[in-house]
């Protein structure tokens, strides 16, 4: 892990790129965040997973001032212990202002994972 | 008496000499060896979730169209000031007339290098080591 880890999220799932001015670019389809459960594993404040929400937030935010960003389709996964909470951009480009947590065990999950692997 | 046995042994008789040199005996204020076992494992960290989660991602993203990257080889790719210092000394090439920008300047700490990938490459990652767990006896 990196000392500074605030500057990078846990996982990026990234589909082969066309060749760019850099060279080959690969494009970022999902960022994936995981939250810290900590000694105690206690359950998380609705503050504790905001802040991974926003954490989430900011890298979706560096990849498209990188301009690597995947257009209207920018998708974001936060883990926090059992909960998945999947935020997809809105057409416009803006994300949800609330988001839902869901079960990594559900269907909801599944799906939304899959849906993104589709695309 | 198999390999096993004796390997318990040894290990048992140095925790016990290790105990003994220290001073901190296997008492109720200092935690023993098996107390702090007892606490890594309860420790969740993000860590314990990277490897299953990794799997899981693998195979609803297979590796034919997708890759996934895990953070450690995110670390050129996101790190902003690292990309700022690379540019800065390309800069300093450039101004100073040097053929070879990874060429030492002043005292080296800006060494840095560009492979055929187009990795970053910095010669600090050794000081960016972190351990997963130190055990103190």
């Amino acid at each position: 892990m990196h000392i500074d880890k605030r500057h990078y999220p846990d996982f990026v799932v990234t589909a082969y790129g066309q060749p760019g001015v850099y060279g080959e670019e690969d494009i970022i389809r999902l960022v994936v965040e995981v939250r810290s459960l900590g000694r105690d594993l206690k359950e998380p404040s609705a503050m504790e997973k905001q802040e991974v929400i926003d954490q989430l937030l900011r890298y979706l935010y560096v990849i498209g001032e990188m301009g690597l960003r995947w257009a209207d389709k920018a998708a974001g996964m936060c883990i926090s212990g059992t909960e998945a909470a999947i935020l997809q951009s809105k057409s416009n480009g803006k994300f949800p202002k609330s988001t839902t947590w869901h079960s990594i065990y559900s269907n909801r999950f599944t799906d939304a994972i899959q849906k993104l692997a589709d695309m | 008496m198999d390999a096993v046995q004796r390997w318990a042994v040894l290990h048992l008789m140095f925790i016990y000499v290790i105990s003994l040199r220290t001073k901190r005996s296997f008492d109720s204020t200092t935690p023993s060896l098996a107390h702090r076992e007892l606490e890594l494992q309860k420790t969740q960290n993000s860590i314990s979730a990277i490897w299953p989660l990794n799997a899981y991602l693998s195979i609803k993203f297979p590796p034919d169209a997708f890759l996934v990257k895990p953070q450690a080889l995110l670390r050129e790719l996101w790190d902003m000031r690292n990309l700022e210092d690379a540019d800065a000394v390309a800069l300093r090439a450039t101004i100073l007339g040097l053929a070879d920008h990874t060429m030492d300047v002043d005292d080296g700490a800006q060494r840095a290098s560009i492979d055929s990938q187009g990795v970053f490459h910095s010669n600090s990652i050794t000081s960016q080591t972190v351990y997963h767990f130190v055990v103190n006896l």
